[in-house]
């Protein structure tokens, strides 16, 4: 996936998260019973360098964030364990203990463990699992009476650690959010955490917490008994250590408010119902970032109304996102103090349309079209408005190709291909969008009042497969490296990269028919690239890739220090 | 082994119990006022107070009121420091109002499970909340290491008076920290077992664990047949540790077909979810996915030896549900793969509520919000066995319904035409009944019209409505009329009598032709000095009469519209009896004296 992408997807993923309670969570679990093979994995886990007994090992395929393992056992007594009746597939090979870490930090985030790009039959050995003993930090939470608190949500950050040592990477809180609670007697224990400094902290602070907080709120207070980053007592976490009675008092509980008003029609002050506002927490230095909570749909008068809100700088507009409605608004910015906020008008505009066609490329992408009618074309349009807006449409790609999408904000239109119902729609390379014979790829922008109608969405679709492997010689790379491969088409990257396995393999598959370039991305400078004056060795190899057949392309990076260098 | 006590004695009590005749007498002519209370102030806000049991108040409460018939989100507020809480700017509509303090419960109703408590504007709400109970414990590995993150839960099994769960079972699930150790708090009083281990019924985590495939341990160290049974009281402690046995069980796996993709791409992937329950506790121990991203398989893994039910269900925007038929399952030593199982719409119920105004009895304060603040219900229930008749007998099993569905009735309330629509019923025989927006309404009729499948002049309220897999019925009209009349009035005895506990007043109808109408008997619990009222009730002759109840908890006392055999009883002893009061549109009967002589009659044979 190209950056631009994954990062499209990650915000449908965080709103879809945050606006749609979908009475299940998006990555369905592959029950499909666990694919029967004869490969294995097979290596040996050590605790602080020591063989562990009874660790349980498994692989998950990584393909569909599979939670059921294909594959579990636990090690003998000199840490070995062997996975075995695996496919061909890729795998995150990794070890069931959250008290546990690992020692390796070129883990695969956030899913941990290893990933190994599995042959047919094929037995992969030594790979090694290095853990260490987490470490823990529990306390007890308490109000100004000296009552616990029960269910408050505890707040780890790791302290910014001086330029050179390596960041604390923490396994993320949703993995295992009831930990982050405190209990009926305030207590809280955390543990599986890595080795480093930590400030603790409860309650609220500027970036806001859960909506719906009718509860009230506490001002975020940290351990040392203060409101104030800055002065927060540091807790300082060796590997495998129990920092205990990191107790918090807090202040007394914060009111929070409602905020009530309607949505109108621009044009006749008509109420607007059905529509659901979107609100957030905004930072008046960072107007753009925030979490956006969708509310209830508006009612027949158009009202609607936000319970529990704390005192903040919020926004809240309108848009056609999740209601494949055909209204936007521009934002509206207010503030909450010390009451309710009551009579807020949020006036809608008729969304504008994009709509064009799908237009498979021309050279051996036969039936591609055929393909791809039924699938999503969506845009996602971020607004030029002050504070900007987030606006989403979605059209089905008709028979012939065309598509319309409704309900749109004006603004930068970034437009691709899926259909999360469909696996096929992974499976489609989208080459380039054209407006009259100009590339819009990197966005199409919407005016005030103008629909587009005249896109072409270029796609195509293959068989052909790239494999390859990834070699480092004259040492060892940076333990952050997670190298990743790319490709390149007529000098336009295609949305299909790969992370290469913790044995240097990758493969790529689904590629259309062509000549490629492809790149392998470190995320790190080798030496030998440092120096200007000596040869480049390739990072960048070309390919020539057809249906239904293999290429192979094979990297060697040089870690040798530079003659003479640093 | 207290609570099979229990369940003992409540079996054998009504056989011993002795029928005793009350006779009533008027003592005092009827004071028959059609009242005029004053004028409540049109109001559009619903307070209450929260206390603890104690009376003490809590802080960091908050009460929720969410509407029955208008779709908005439910509205929250939180409760002061004098345990005070109001919902203003609220629409004229029928609202539950529930409170949530962590650790807290809510106790168990004191009024049948039928009849669900809702609120109007202009009412005040009392909640008073008991401290839940505590399970705690460790949970080790045979080399009494801890076992980290293993899913625990408790399951609630028997009421806090010892009586198994009818519905599904109330479940709650944790993990183990890392020295094995889990805590359950807020825990409502019953009977609870625990486990550790096995697949987690709620499948959001992001993360699996090394113990869900296995087949969960039950505390102290067992299989859910010999499970310790923890009997937990409101504020108390328990410990319960579990030696973890770490067993592999088997795998259930199948397909399921009849997904449907909404258009709407907020709703996403269509996702089927299939439940695993256990047949003996009515617990749902599992659930897991199918959707086109698993080829709509689905699997669970860790199954024990045991008797399942095997559903899928299917939530739509709509707020239509589709659902499989229940598949019953038994799993003895070996996996059970291939089961095919097929989503189809559940059946509804479409009907309107009709009023009919009565200008000059004129007993109705709040005629413009009546539609929004009447309450329609339809409750499932099984039919008296009736002698198979050869003809028609091969209908579908009524009792095989789904135990994972907790819905075994619903309410619904009209819109501004009178328009409702009760969805997602499963087959089987359903009740209707109202709760009517206030005392100047009765409920005069429940009809089904254009039931193509029925006979035409079926007794609704006496025989309910036969609904079939998917069926739509339409066409029930509930009409409600203004011009009812109340009683209010005490049950006495003679002096140095004792009035019996759990005395209930019954009213019957008194004209010959109104003996099936079921919409014509009443009753009322009369409190511990015998005081009792009764509204809604259609003007008319009566019989009256009262009887002492055997059964001690008011949410299991028979209802005597939901019960042939108690009306016909009612009937038999008032008509005995021979007391009547008759009810004039919008009468209102106060200090009405109901004197009675206990008499023992012996058991019928």
């Amino acid at each position: 996936m190209t950056s631009l992408k994954r990062r499209l997807y990650s915000f449908l993923i965080l709103t879809t998260l945050v606006l749609v309670w979908l009475p299940k969570p998006a990555p369905a679990q592959s029950s499909d019973t666990r694919p029967k093979g004869t490969a294995s994995i097979s290596g040996k886990v050590t605790v602080g360098g020591k063989a562990a007994f009874g660790i349980t090992v498994a692989a998950f395929v990584s393909e569909n964030y599979s939670r059921t393992a294909s594959a579990q056992t636990t090690t003998d007594s000199e840490g070995r364990y062997r996975l075995f009746g695996l496919a061909a597939a890729t795998y995150q090979v990794t070890a069931l203990a959250p008290a546990l870490i690992t020692a390796e930090r070129n883990n695969n985030y956030p899913f941990g463990g290893k990933m190994i790009l599995l042959g047919a039959a094929e037995a992969v050995e030594d790979v090694d699992i290095k853990l260490v003993r987490g470490a823990v930090i529990t306390g007890r939470i308490t109000d100004e009476d000296g009552k616990a608190v029960v269910e408050e949500r505890v707040n780890l950050e790791t302290v910014i650690e001086p330029p050179g040592r390596p960041p604390i990477q923490m396994s993320p809180s949703y993995a295992n959010p009831q930990m982050y609670q405190t209990d009926d007697r305030g207590i809280y224990r955390i543990y599986g955490l890595p080795a480093g400094r930590y400030k603790v902290s409860v309650g609220t602070g500027n970036s806001g917490s859960f909506p719906n907080n009718t509860r009230g709120y506490f001002a975020q207070t940290f351990y040392g008994d203060t409101n104030d980053s800055m002065r927060a007592a540091i807790v300082e976490l060796s590997e495998g250590s129990e920092a205990t009675r990191i107790d918090i008092r807090v202040g007394h509980r914060g009111t929070t408010f409602s905020v009530i008003g309607r949505v109108v029609d621009s044009e006749n002050s008509q109420p607007v119902a059905g529509v659901r506002p979107t609100y957030g927490r905004i930072d008046k230095a960072n107007p753009g970032s925030g979490v956006f909570i969708g509310g209830s749909p508006t009612n027949p008068r158009g009202e609607f109304r936000f319970d529990g809100v704390e005192p903040g700088h919020y926004t809240i507009f309108v848009s056609s996102r999740f209601d494949d409605g055909n209204v936007y608004s521009e934002p509206i910015v207010f503030d909450v103090v010390d009451r309710d906020v009551t009579n807020l008008e949020i006036k809608t505009q008729r969304g504008l349309s994009l709509s064009g066609v799908v237009v498979a490329e021309s050279d051996s992408s036969k039936g591609t079209l055929s393909l791809v009618v039924g699938m999503r074309v969506i845009a996602n349009v971020s607004s030029t408005s002050n504070p900007p807006t987030h606006n989403q449409g979605s059209g089905i790609i008709a028979p012939d190709g065309s598509f319309r999408i409704g309900g749109l904000s004006p603004g930068k239109a970034y437009i691709y291909i899926y259909s999360p119902e469909n696996p096929n729609s992974r499976r489609f390379s989208q080459l380039r969008i054209e407006r009259d014979g100009v590339d819009q790829t990197q966005g199409v922008e919407i005016q005030a009042g103008q629909s587009i109608s005249n896109l072409r969405v270029f796609v195509s679709y293959g068989t052909g497969v790239i494999v390859g492997t990834v070699k480092f010689e004259n040492g060892s790379p940076p333990p952050n490296t997670r190298p990743y491969v790319g490709i390149r088409r007529d000098g336009r990257p295609l949305d299909m990269g790969i992370a290469v396995d913790a044995r240097g393999h990758f493969r790529l598959k689904d590629i259309p028919p062509g000549n490629y370039e492809v790149t392998l991305n470190l995320g790190f400078l080798p030496p030998s690239l440092q120096s200007g004056r000596r040869p480049q060795p390739p990072l960048k190899q070309f390919v020539t890739v057809a249906d239904d057949t293999e290429s192979e392309v094979n990297f060697t990076v040089d870690l040798k220090p530079k003659e003479g260098g640093p | 082994m207290k609570s099979i006590g229990r369940n003992r004695v409540g079996r054998i009590l009504p056989t011993l119990v002795v029928v005793v005749l009350l006779s009533a007498t008027v003592t005092r002519a009827q004071k028959a006022a059609p009242e005029k209370a004053p004028a409540a102030p049109p109001t559009n806000t619903i307070t209450g107070r929260l206390v603890t049991q104690d009376g003490e108040t809590v802080g960091g409460a908050m009460v929720t009121a969410s509407s029955v018939g208008i779709v908005a989100q439910p509205r929250t507020t939180s409760v002061d420091s004098n345990g005070n809480f109001k919902f203003d700017s609220l629409e004229a509509g029928v609202y539950s109002v529930s409170a949530y303090l962590p650790g807290f419960v809510l106790p168990p109703p004191t009024v049948a499970p039928e009849t669900r408590r809702y609120y109007h504007t202009g009412d005040s709400v009392s909640l008073a909340l008991i401290k839940g109970g505590v399970i705690t414990g460790t949970v080790t590995n045979s080399t009494n290491g801890p076992v980290i993150a293993a899913s625990v839960r408790a399951f609630r099994i028997k009421d806090v008076n010892g009586q198994p769960e009818t519905g599904p079972v109330q479940l709650r699930e944790r993990p183990t920290d890392d020295r094995g150790v889990y805590r359950f708090y807020g825990l409502a009083p019953g009977t609870y077992i625990i486990s550790a281990g096995g697949q987690g019924r709620l499948y959001g985590g992001a993360y699996s664990g090394a113990y869900d495939n296995d087949v969960p341990t039950y505390a102290p160290s067992s299989t859910r047949d010999t499970a310790m049974q923890l009997v937990v009281q409101s504020g108390e402690e328990i410990t319960a540790d579990i030696q973890y046995r770490g067993e592999p069980g088997q795998v259930i796996s199948g397909t399921l077909a009849g997904l449907t993709q909404s258009t709407s791409m907020s709703m996403g992937i269509a996702t089927g979810t299939i439940t695993l329950t256990d047949i003996s506790s009515h617990a749902v121990l599992m659930s897991a996915p199918a959707s086109s991203v698993n080829n709509n398989s689905f699997a669970f893994y860790g199954v024990p030896d045991g008797e399942y039910e095997i559903l899928a269900q299917q939530y739509l925007p709509s707020r239509d549900m589709l659902a499989s038929e229940p598949r019953r399952l038994k799993v003895q030593g070996a996996n059970i793969t291939g089961i095919n199982l097929s989503l189809a719409p559940l059946a509804s119920i479409a009907g309107r509520v009709v009023l009919e105004g009565n200008p000059p009895a004129d007993c109705v304060k709040r005629r413009p919000t009546a539609l929004p603040e009447t309450v329609v219900s339809v409750r499932r229930f099984k039919p008296e066995t009736k002698p198979a008749t050869g003809k028609g007998a091969k209908n579908e099993p009524d009792d095989v319904v789904a135990l994972a569905i907790s819905n075994q009735g619903t309410d619904s309330v009209p819109d501004a035409r009178g328009d409702f629509v009760f969805r997602n019923l499963q087959r089987g025989s359903y009740r209707v009944d109202s709760q009517l927006p206030e005392a100047g309404w009765y409920l005069r009729s429940i009809t089904l019209e254009s039931a193509t499948t029925r006979v035409a002049g079926t007794n609704i309220p006496r025989d309910g409505i036969n609904l079939k897999s998917s069926e739509r019925a339409s066409g029930l009209t509930v009409t409600i009329t203004e011009g009812a009349a109340a009683l209010h009035g005490r049950a006495s005895v003679a002096e140095g009598q004792a009035l019996p506990s759990g005395l209930r007043v019954y009213l019957a109808p008194a004209e010959r032709e109104n003996r099936d109408e079921v919409l014509r008997f009443f009753e009322a619990r009369a409190d511990g000095e015998g005081r009792f009222a009764i509204a809604n009730i259609a003007p008319g002759r009566y019989w009256v009469i009262a009887i002492p109840d055997a059964e001690r908890d008011p949410a299991k006392a028979k209802s005597i519209r939901r019960d042939s055999d108690l009306r016909a009883k009612v009937l038999r002893e008032a008509e005995a009896l021979k007391k009547d009061i008759s009810f004039k549109p919008c009468e209102r009967t106060i200090d009405y004296d109901l004197r009675y002589l206990p008499a023992a009659i012996p058991p019928k044979p």
